[in-house]
């Protein structure tokens, strides 16, 4: 249905982010791309529907050419429809309005049809009660499920979605993932850009790892997250196992970590209590116990990873400085002292003793980080 | 090591980076504070210098009587913009070539200023001079001739007209006419004076008559808006003798001449001093009166035996009105007498008609523009951008003149149509501009979306651009239409009497400097709230319109 050869783009201010793309896609493929950011891969969506036209390369449309001068647009328009990242609802119009404006004015159809076919498709992604309110009353996945109603009601032959969910608050991200999922059992081509590997894997057939401006590599589902074979999608996919952060710095950003952590355990499906209970042993292992122990400058490098088979999540401290296992001799008869500092400490030492199902303290000497403390956290935390 | 140990080894370099911080916070207090005593010093500075000079401006200078001519010209003398009274002065030998001007747009303003003492003397000749010594018990003529002032009337440049009009000039000298206009016009109050009635059919045609009006008795405003004065009977007069019938249009001082060539005026002036200069660009007839050129003074400066020399009673003894009778007396002379309060209507017509007419072609003509900009044609938005540019940065009274001197100088459009036209762009390119604000606003996304769907151009900027876009820029666009309204203002230099206009004749006829600008400043204000007001409603129309209704219309729900 849709071919592409040796497909370029380059930007007028230099940057080539298109290198030479090939592929083939078929009717009623539902195709995941995946990839760093910064890899072409809303690029190459845009290219597709000729938002932003290739420099270089054909793409073919049903045997058409949609590159060669002088093609006319309205047929790119009329088979693939986009849904946007910024949903891009048209602010002055109320949902049904939205809906119905793409049909009257482009397809031509009467007034009614329009409103029929506008309300059914509202019911069907949900929003029926709201048809008449306005997009600034709409919640972002209400007004996301409303744009896929928009694009849907103009019946094309492949949809394309640019990060659908990316920005979306996660309560929303479910509603969209839903209605997304019932568009590609229903036989439309898709397309998706994402960066939610749980979208990819359960409803795509085809997964395309975008990588240095090309499809670096591609197959199934099971093949790319279970078995990537060339070097950089191997790297890719164990970064998304894992969740890895730097602190340099007394000053680090904070907010930072504490959601990354948020966001690595929620897209791994893990309760609240797991969120808190490792932002809390976070905290406490790097502010207050290595920031006390280490002498500037220093290095941290943090790594997170939850372990499916045992359903633990692991948190990993490596850090510079000499040979120093901070567990060492917890005598807490010794401690006396009245300082609050001291307090905060064995109090931090104490937490993370609890919270704990045992520790392991290496040390390499040739590294930058020599020490390693891996702590896991005790199972079915409260 | 043991935690506490570590502890102990590290916690001081917490302590010692702490202290530091609090420098720091001691120093910059410091700094902040020294900083805004030497504000306070400087401002004090500024103050006192201030009223230093303020006193002495007030209280400085000589508080002695002016004697002689020398004395009296010591201060500055104020003049009309454009005359050369002065000059002829100058060049007879009475006044130095160094002497000190002050030069003002009317008359009433030059003698406003120096009533207020902010001019020593006013120059004029004696014509002039006079009405304002019958009006204000407070001024008098200084008793020495500076020069003698020749007036004639501007013709076009090689004019057969002037010479016939010489001769029409021969006869009434002759049959004494002449002289029987002086008796009207020159000797007495020309209060009830009016001119010659055209009750005769010129078998030649009709001339153009452009001239400035001012001032009794050479040209100035009557009841229901009629010029009268000695200019204009003395040119009826001439011209029903040559056989012409006269189209009468005022115009300003400085337009007087640009009239004449561009063949909009076949006769031109008032009062226009004959000198080298002007004729270079247009003929003159012969003289057809002549004054000598005097300075008006305050009897309160000049001495006692000036004041004798030149026939007046002493400065004090003169009743002083109460504040509130003055007040009504001034808005009886601005209002009430001769109906002037008419003009004031008619004004505000005028300036209504061309604000609303240019309003609406405006905004259409902006709509349009900007349709045309969304089209990225690239060669078709340089130009775009030239032209807005170079509108934007000319003055608007400067392209109005150029509209009516030179684009539309040999067309038949009238000087209203030509403000039309001319605000009409003007408004149009500041409407652009909100659009272009509005869609900014609104953002890429949207646009791209409906190319997606598969939107026209001229769909997306009507359907999706331009109902965002304007309901952002309704605020501004009040505000836009107030301001044109006042932008209105500068029609009386292409002689359109619209508020502002009247307002200057009213001035120049009634001497009064002050009462008619405030009361033309008080109608632009409420002009400008009734436009506000109106919008504001129309707006509120354009919101609260049923929504319900307009998203059902022409459809059928199913319940």
């Amino acid at each position: 249905m849709i071919k592409l050869e040796h497909v370029q783009k380059t930007y007028p201010d230099g940057g080539q982010v298109l290198k030479d793309v090939n592929a083939v896609i078929n009717k009623g493929d539902v195709i995941a791309l995946i990839g760093p950011s910064g890899t072409g891969k809303s690029t190459l969506l845009r290219c597709i529907n000729m938002l932003d036209a290739p420099t270089g390369g054909k793409i073919f449309l049903d045997g058409d050419e949609i590159t060669a001068e002088g093609y006319p647009m309205e047929n790119v328009h009329k088979k693939v429809c986009m849904v946007f990242q910024s949903y891009n609802l048209f602010e002055h119009l109320s949902a049904i309005e939205n809906v119905m404006l793409p049909q009257t004015e482009v397809l031509k159809k009467d007034r009614q049809e329009a409103y029929d076919v506008g309300m059914d498709l509202l019911a069907a992604v949900g929003m029926g009660q709201k048809s008449k309110s306005y997009p600034k009353a709409l919640s972002g996945g209400q007004k996301q499920r409303v744009a896929i109603a928009r694009t849907l009601a103009m019946g094309p032959e492949i949809v394309l979605f640019d990060e659908p969910t990316s920005a979306l608050d996660p309560a929303s991200v479910g509603e969209v993932k839903d209605v997304i999922k019932k568009i590609a059992k229903s036989g439309v081509t898709c397309l998706i850009v994402t960066h939610d590997m749980e979208l990819a894997r359960d409803i795509t057939n085809r997964v395309f790892y975008m990588d240095q401006g090309i499809i670096y590599e591609e197959g199934t589902p099971e093949e790319i997250f279970e078995n990537p074979k060339k070097e950089r999608t191997i790297e890719f996919i164990r970064k998304f196992k894992t969740m890895e952060e730097n602190i340099n710095d007394r000053k680090f950003d904070y907010p930072a970590l504490m959601s990354g952590i948020q966001g690595y355990c929620t897209s791994n499906h893990l309760p609240l209590s797991t969120i808190l209970s490792t932002q809390l042993l976070s905290e406490e292992l790097i502010c207050t116990i290595l920031f006390a122990i280490l002498k500037d400058p220093f290095r941290i490098h943090m790594i997170y990873e939850y372990d499916k088979t045992e359903q633990q999540m692991r948190i990993t401290a490596e850090y510079s400085g000499e040979k120093n296992n901070i567990f060492d001799s917890f005598d807490f008869k010794e401690f006396e002292g009245e300082e609050m500092e001291l307090e905060q400490f064995r109090a931090a030492v104490q937490i993370l003793m609890s919270k704990i199902d045992g520790f392991e303290y290496n040390y390499q000497e040739k590294k930058t980080c020599p020490n390693t403390i891996t702590i896991k956290l005790k199972k079915g935390q409260v | 090591m043991s935690v506490e140990a570590a502890y102990r080894l590290y916690a001081g370099k917490y302590e010692e980076e702490s202290i530091n911080q609090e420098n720091l916070i001691r120093r910059g207090k410091m700094y902040q504070q020294i900083g805004c005593r030497i504000k306070a010093a400087f401002f004090i500075m500024v103050i006192a210098a201030l009223l230093i000079a303020g006193s002495v401006t007030a209280f400085g200078g000589e508080s002695g009587k002016a004697d002689s001519l020398e004395d009296v010209i010591k201060e500055p003398i104020g003049e009309m913009m454009g005359s050369t009274y002065e000059m002829s002065a100058i060049e007879n030998g009475t006044l130095p070539a160094d002497v000190q001007m002050e030069f003002y747009n009317a008359e009433v303003d030059a003698v406003q200023a120096l009533r207020d003492g902010k001019v020593g003397s006013y120059i004029n000749c004696r014509i002039y001079a006079q009405p304002f010594i019958d009006e204000f018990d407070d001024l008098i003529i200084f008793p020495e001739s500076l020069a003698v002032m020749e007036y004639a009337f501007g013709f076009q440049k090689g004019s057969l007209l002037r010479d016939e009009f010489n001769d029409a000039m021969k006869e009434m000298k002759e049959s004494g006419e002449e002289q029987a206009l002086y008796d009207k016009w020159l000797n007495g109050d020309s209060g009830e004076t009016h001119c010659i009635e055209q009750d005769w059919t010129g078998e030649k045609g009709t001339l153009e008559y452009w001239l400035n009006v001012g001032t009794p008795p050479m040209a100035y405003i009557s009841e229901g808006g009629k010029i009268e004065g000695l200019a204009i009977d003395y040119v009826l007069t001439a011209c029903r003798i040559m056989g012409y019938n006269v189209n009468i249009t005022e115009c300003s001082f400085s337009g007087l001449i640009p009239a004449l060539q561009s063949d909009r005026a076949d006769i031109a002036g008032r009062s226009m001093a004959v000198t080298e200069e002007r004729k270079k660009s247009i003929d003159f007839s012969d003289t057809f009166v002549s004054a000598d050129v005097v300075l008006l003074v305050r009897k309160d400066s000049v001495s006692d035996a000036v004041l004798a020399k030149a026939g007046a009673g002493n400065a004090d003894g003169e009743a002083k009105e109460g504040f509130l009778e003055s007040i009504k007396e001034d808005f009886r002379k601005t209002f009430i007498e001769e109906n002037r309060w008419g003009l004031f209507a008619s004004g505000i017509g005028v300036t209504l008609l061309i604000t609303l007419c240019s309003g609406i072609i405006g905004t259409l003509f902006g709509l349009l523009w900007y349709l045309l900009y969304s089209r990225n044609i690239k060669w078709v938005n340089v130009i775009i951008m030239t032209v807005n540019r170079w509108i934007s940065g000319i003055p608007a009274v400067v392209i109005l003149m150029i509209m009516y001197y030179i684009v539309f100088s040999l067309s038949s459009l009238d000087a209203i149509g030509i403000a039309v036209i001319t605000f009409a762009i003007l408004f149009g390119i500041g409407v652009f501009g909100l659009l272009e604000a509005g869609v900014e606003a609104i953002g890429k996304g949207q646009v791209e979306s409906a190319v997606d769907l598969g939107f026209t151009q001229t769909q997306t900027f009507w359907k999706i651009l331009l109902p965002q876009a304007a309901l952002y820029a309704l605020p501004l666009y009040r505000a836009k239409v107030v301001e044109h309204l006042k932008s209105t203002a500068i029609v009386g230099y292409i002689a359109i009497m619209d508020l502002t206009k009247v307002c200057d004749m009213v001035r120049s006829r009634t001497f009064e400097a002050f009462f008619p600008l405030i009361a033309t400043a008080v109608l632009y204000y409420l002009l400008g709230r009734l436009l506000d007001a109106i919008l504001s409603g129309i707006e509120k129309m354009l919101k609260s319109e049923n929504r319900e209704s307009r998203i059902m219309r022409g459809v059928k729900q199913d319940d």
